[in-house]
């Protein structure tokens, strides 16, 4: 065991880990001449069967941590014992009157017969233990992380190995409506910033023991606890694999968020566009391992991540499943409009009314140019501007507290909608265009890609301004090479459309029938296509009057 | 050298019509009616047929050396000083087109559309997108047709189909009024586009299936020659033959007679935008296959460096192939259907003569 335990250098936290087979060949290869690291990590410090000198490197490294617990007690009067916990992190009523009563009021026999007979604490486990939820430790490592993780952490004098009692029971939102993810009809839950409630909502839509859940933890101080979670016999092994290996590479003071993840784990991390789809319904991560894909829980952030991602999931919303198809799929396409004037509108508005100005009916365009006439700016300054104020009002609609916010509003719609244009600054027409992409960018389900396309907007619009439609037709084809050549997780961004593949149009551009949808997504859950069973298309049952035979009637 | 992506048939036979359509749908119509009167659209059966030789020529060769591309190949067949001198021309061929095509871009923009621009931006806003996807490799150009394609086809059929009422059928009428010898000057013309499937030599390599090969070779021609007389039948139906002649771009001046109900007219900046994207692939496309062939003759393993330099040679030679758009004309209508000829009929057909004298092939990779 190395000596006193002593703080590590900051810059030997971020030394790059070695995987654990490369440094035993080292390790052999330099044979006797053992190379002591100057900083051993605590895992390196095991415990003594001494409880005075565990507790002393304990108090050590817990030094100044007004919030750490530490508590000796006998054990039924015979084995000196002692307890470590964080309070606030812990069920206290748990620990005072059930584990600490059970404990100390153990008969003094069984304590004795355990002291000097066995010596083990699988023992003390079957005899005396009133936990349920409980684990073996022998380092100092793992006693100070299920320390800080919440757990209560039981020392035996004269035992070199302490026992971690589950106890953590900490403050936290109730599970509450989701925020974002809205809908009409649907679960109402949304995911919460505890880890284990989050993973139980998952659980409780999925009581199958293929629904793996994979723990790691990144994040040197923060120790952020991260489950990768997916359905064995459907997610592609490659691409859980892929998973871990992205997620183990990360060193990283502190998580503080899933976006933390998604941008050290993304494919193309210089491109605009989001790859990795996040979300705070508990169904929505669901209906994604059911198709095959991999979900990320982070702790503290009620945000799940998916993946892989496509391009299409972010113009489809869970709600597009609860509502009869008909409506769902009219949605979908409404969607996919406004994408397309969220992205496009007042490009190709600045583009007609300042380059082709013949492609307008005659009526319309006389119309425009009355409108335009005495705006002392070109078409593409004005439309910037509106954008532009469009922008700070929303961002400042953000920040602001609720009923100055609503004040705001009405200013700025005061601003915009009337003075500017009874000023002459801006025509008419620019409002309707400016406010007409404002709302389009609100009906695209995923804030994520509405951010993107807000950011586009702005370089197509000043494509459109110098170079009309040749240069929207340009931007458009950079992004359309851009997003080709994007992948999720080895599975191309634009699938199905490309690679085409006609069956999983089914959940595209239109939602089908449940009854239609047969199989999972092709690019992703073809491990196991079939989903349902063939021919679920209800079908009235036969008449339970049969018609009249013929001459009886 | 290989590419690390592959693509379909189906892929394989779109990208072959968009290495010929796109300038094809805009110039030929009116240099056929030139030539060719009102028979132009037979004119344009009769060079499918002759493309059809070069298709068989194209097929075969890959048949021989499956997996491998026209500049490798060179090389097997010719060994390593002709086969890489060869491959050169095949290089400079491919170079020279892809020039020719940026400038016709360019200049039809120029005179079309934005007059006050100056040529030489716009060749210069499309290489860039140009090589941004060619680097990006085939996989890419081919996934970015599968968006094209549809708006294109789309788009074709709305302006064929709202031009009806301007139809007149008495402007096909009389057929073979001078016999067929200008209905062959014309398939010589239309030749020199139709014969620019013979880049699939180049990246039919990465077919996957390769033996679909044949299927995307008769689907690719097949769909040129449908939607190329489908066109031209439709340009000379609504202008005439004397008129289609005089019309630089017919088929633009096509898009500009489609009216409806008066409010859907005036679809030519759709027509623009459009065709954009179809050229915007043409030249990605022959880039890539410049860069691959001169990345395989010079021995290098990527040949995604030479994409950008490349490129800027194209917009340099493109500058400076013609002076004026009439040069374009004189050019296709004269010049390029011999040397197209040349070097994409005769040349591989001498590959394949050679391949078949030597007994070369590569079978069973």
């Amino acid at each position: 065991m190395p000596g006193p335990y002593r703080k590590p250098l900051r810059a030997a936290l971020f030394r790059r880990r070695k995987p654990p087979g490369q440094q035993d060949k080292q390790g052999q290869s330099q044979g006797s001449k053992a190379q002591k690291a100057p900083y051993p990590p605590l895992e390196a410090y095991q415990l003594t069967a001494e409880l005075k000198l565990n507790l002393e490197q304990l108090q050590r490294i817990f030094a100044k941590c007004s919030d750490v617990v530490h508590r000796d007690f006998y054990l039924g009067q015979a084995i000196k014992a002692a307890l470590f916990y964080i309070d606030g992190l812990v069920d206290k009523k748990l620990i005072e009157d059930t584990l600490m009563r059970t404990l100390q009021q153990a008969p003094p026999q069984l304590a004795r017969e355990l002291a000097d007979r066995t010596r083990d604490l699988a023992a003390v486990m079957e005899t005396i233990m009133p936990l349920t939820d409980v684990a073996v430790v022998d380092n100092m490592g793992a006693v100070v992380k299920h320390v800080l993780d919440g757990d209560t952490v039981l020392l035996l004098d004269g035992y070199n190995k302490g026992l971690a009692l589950s106890t953590r029971s900490w403050e936290h939102r109730t599970i509450d409506e989701p925020i974002t993810e809205s809908v009409v009809r649907g679960p109402r839950e949304s995911f919460i910033e505890s880890l284990r409630t989050n993973t139980a909502l998952l659980r409780r839509r999925l009581k199958t023991p293929s629904l793996k859940m994979e723990l790691v933890c990144l994040g040197r101080y923060t120790m952020t606890n991260i489950v990768i979670t997916y359905i064995e016999d459907l997610a592609d092994p490659a691409v859980v694999r892929e998973v871990r290996q992205r997620l183990e590479r990360i060193q990283i003071d502190g998580i503080l968020e899933s976006a933390y993840i998604e941008e050290l784990i993304e494919d193309n991390p210089t491109s605009p566009f989001p790859q990795i789809d996040h979300t705070e319904r508990p169904d929505k991560v669901v209906a994604a391992l059911l198709e095959g894909r991999v979900g990320i829980l982070v702790d503290n952030t009620p945000f799940a991540l998916i993946v892989p991602t496509l391009f299409v999931q972010f113009i489809q919303s869970s709600e597009d499943y609860y509502e009869r198809y008909y409506l769902s799929s009219f949605l979908r396409l409404a969607r996919f409009v406004a994408l397309n004037i969220a992205l496009l509108l007042p490009a190709a508005y600045v583009a007609v009314s300042t380059f082709h100005q013949e492609m307008l009916p005659t009526n319309l365009l006389v119309k425009l140019a009355s409108q335009r006439e005495g705006i002392p700016f070109p078409a593409v300054v004005e439309a910037i501007m509106l954008e532009l104020t469009f922008e700070l009002l929303r961002e400042a609609g953000v920040r602001l507290p609720r009923p100055v916010g609503q004040a705001l509003s009405i200013v700025g719609a005061l601003v915009i909608g009337e003075a500017a244009v009874s000023a002459g600054l801006v025509s008419p027409s620019m409002v309707i265009v400016v406010a007409l992409t404002g709302i389009s960018s609100f009906a695209i389900p995923s804030f994520a890609m509405a951010i993107t396309l807000r950011l586009l907007r702005f370089i197509m619009l000043i494509l459109a301004g110098t170079l009309g439609f040749y240069g929207i037709m340009l931007g458009l084809l950079a992004i359309l090479v851009h997003l080709n050549t994007l992948r999720s997780f080895g599975v191309p961004y634009l699938a199905p459309v490309t690679p085409w593949n006609f069956s999983d149009f089914k959940d595209v551009l239109v939602r089908v029938p449940r009854w239609a949808m047969n199989s999972r997504p092709s690019q992703i859950g073809y491990r196991d296509p079939v989903r349902q069973g063939a021919g679920l298309k209800p079908t009235p049952p036969a008449s339970s009057n049969p018609p009249p035979e013929e001459g009886r009637s | 050298m290989r590419e690390e992506g592959y693509i379909s048939p189906r892929q394989a036979a779109v990208l072959l019509w968009f290495a010929v359509l796109p300038t094809a749908i805009l110039f030929l119509p009116a240099l056929l009616a030139l030539r060719a009167h009102q028979d132009a659209w037979l004119s344009v059966i009769v060079a499918t047929l002759a493309a059809g030789a070069v298709a068989l020529v194209v097929y075969l060769l890959a048949q021989r050396f499956p997996h491998h591309t026209l500049f490798q190949y060179c090389e097997l067949i010719l060994g390593p000083v002709t086969g890489k001198t060869v491959a050169l021309i095949f290089v400079l061929a491919f170079f020279l087109l892809d020039a020719v095509v940026i400038r016709e871009f360019s200049e039809f923009l120029v005179t079309a559309v934005m007059p006050e621009t100056p040529a030489l931006f716009f060749s210069l806003s499309i290489v860039a997108v140009a090589v941004y996807a060619a680097r990006n490799g085939l996989e890419v150009i081919a996934r970015c047709t599968d968006f094209i394609l549809p708006l294109m086809v789309t788009f074709i059929a709305i302006v064929l189909l709202f031009a009806t009422p301007e139809m007149a059928p008495r402007n096909l009428l009389p057929i073979l009024e001078n016999g067929f010898r200008p209905v062959l000057g014309g398939a010589l013309v239309s030749w020199s586009f139709l014969g620019q499937i013979f880049i699939l030599a180049a990246y039919g390599a990465f077919v996957n299936p390769p033996r679909a090969l044949r299927a995307s070779l008769i689907s690719g021609l097949l769909g040129i020659a449908f939607f190329l007389s489908l066109v031209t039948m439709g340009t000379i139906l609504v202008f005439g033959s004397c008129e289609a002649a005089r019309l630089t771009f017919a088929a633009y001046a096509l898009a500009r007679v489609v009216s409806l109900g008066q409010f859907f007219e005036r679809i030519e900046a759709l027509f623009l935008a459009i065709w954009v994207g179809g050229v915007f692939i043409k030249i990605t496309i022959n880039l890539y296959v410049v860069a691959l062939g001169l990345a395989t003759v010079t021995g290098l393993k990527e040949y995604r460096p030479l994409v950008a330099p490349l490129g800027a040679l194209n917009v340099a030679m493109a500058t400076l192939l013609y002076r004026n758009i009439s040069e374009i004309r004189h050019d296709l209508l004269l010049v390029e259907p011999g040397w197209t000829l040349t070097w994409q009929l005769i040349l591989p057909l001498f590959l394949l003569v050679m391949a078949w004298l030597r007994g070369k092939r590569r079978t069973g990779i």
